[in-house]
């Protein structure tokens, strides 16, 4: 079963080593990493059924954009396609956690 | 004459078979201290990291000067209340902890009483379902009989019953301490790690973004920088340390049945305890120099 919570960690991970490749990080990078912390804290926080189709989903967004991430790092041009495939894996999330909170 | 002191004799070497041979003393002393290490090390730990996380979120606020103080909770993701809670779970371990250390080694049974009390209300305060009516007799039964000239013979009788009817409740509260001190994990560590890598994206921004020409904004990302990094590298290390540490608790744990049942068990997990707690305490030291 997927784990979101370690995809997550592991999705920051290699956004951070992408950051920390740019000499000057994209504004819109740093902001996603900010927010893909808030995300983990609310998930911390919250009680998730990992048995869910939204868990699912976001799991397998966040999958995606930690490929592309990890290519992005061999080849900085790749960052705008890593930053869509994060915007999706954070949307995802965000679905799940409004879920939650209903 | 002759007829009563063999009579004595026979009476002393019964009594004294009765009772925890060396080696059992030293065994459950060794369990006994390492738990006592292992909760207070626990106790300080988890105040500690709430600290950190209330320096963290105030370092934010100063680097985030379009935030709104309304609505912060400066301890967030943790709360008092949490905090309450897994403090009383490792009182509860350390209590444990000190008991079995007080009855491998002291003479005083005033105070092997005193903290057989202390175990009981600290483990039905940690335990969500509290203590059942057989793990309180199991330790209420020291305070009874302890007065009696069987010293010795009751003392075993109780470390039995102790560690017997609490090696569940102690695997329970080492399962917690394990989610809490796991570094990438969803409890205290966890939330002390999330918390410093937001702060630490936070000061590359400020520092890589070219906007904060002032020295003083430079040295505020700086500071939190250096911090978050700390923060992190602390967290990676004594996580490390902990989760080694609390998965030897709970081979040790199960171990200690088998010392307390068979009088010449000698006991490999045990040692290995000691070690590890030995290991976290150093880590520990070295980390807080740093």
């Amino acid at each position: 079963m997927a784990n979101l919570g370690l995809q997550l960690r592991e999705t920051i991970r290699d956004l951070e080593e992408l950051r920390d490749r740019h000499s000057r990080p994209p504004a819109h990078l740093i902001k996603q990493i900010e927010t893909l912390y808030d995300q983990i804290i609310e998930l911390i926080n919250a009680a998730i059924d990992t048995a869910t189709a939204e868990y699912e989903a976001a799991a397998a967004a966040m999958e995606e954009a930690g490929a592309k991430a990890k290519n992005a790092i061999e080849d900085l041009a790749q960052t705008e396609e890593t930053i869509q495939a994060v915007a999706n894996g954070i949307e995802k999330i965000a679905q799940l956690l409004a879920a939650v909170s209903l | 004459m002759l007829k009563r002191s063999g009579c004595a004799l026979l009476f002393t070497v019964i009594l004294s078979g009765c009772s925890m041979t060396s080696l059992q003393k030293e065994q459950l002393a060794r369990f006994g201290k390492a738990t006592e290490v292992m909760g207070e090390f626990a106790e300080k730990e988890l105040l500690q990291i709430r600290r950190g996380i209330i320096e963290m979120n105030t370092a934010m606020l100063i680097l985030d000067a379009e935030s709104k103080v309304a609505g912060i909770d400066l301890d967030s993701p943790t709360s008092a209340e949490s905090a309450a809670k897994r403090l009383a779970a490792v009182k509860a371990l350390r209590c444990y902890g000190s008991i079995l250390n007080e009855l491998a080694t002291a003479d005083r049974t005033a105070s092997i009483k005193e903290k057989a009390q202390e175990l009981v209300d600290s483990f039905d305060s940690a335990l969500e379902q509290g203590l059942s009516k057989e793990q309180k007799e199991a330790a209420t039964g020291i305070i009874t009989s302890l007065g009696s000239m069987w010293v010795e013979k009751k003392k075993r009788d109780s470390v039995e019953a102790i560690v017997l009817s609490y090696q569940g409740s102690v695997e329970t509260l080492a399962d917690l301490l394990a989610v809490d001190f796991a570094p990438l994990g969803t409890g205290y560590v966890g939330a002390y790690t999330a918390v410093a890598g937001k702060l630490k994206n936070r000061a590359v921004g400020v520092l890589s973004s070219g906007q904060h020409s002032a020295s003083a904004d430079r040295e505020c990302a700086v500071s939190a920088f250096v911090m978050a990094t700390g923060a992190t590298n602390r967290a990676a290390k004594l996580g490390a340390a902990a989760e080694s540490a609390i998965a030897s608790l709970k081979k040790a744990n199960k171990e200690l049945a088998e010392v307390m049942t068979q009088d010449t068990y000698a006991a490999q997990e045990l040692k290995a305890y000691a070690k590890h707690i030995r290991d976290l305490i150093s880590m520990a030291e070295v980390l807080a120099d740093e």
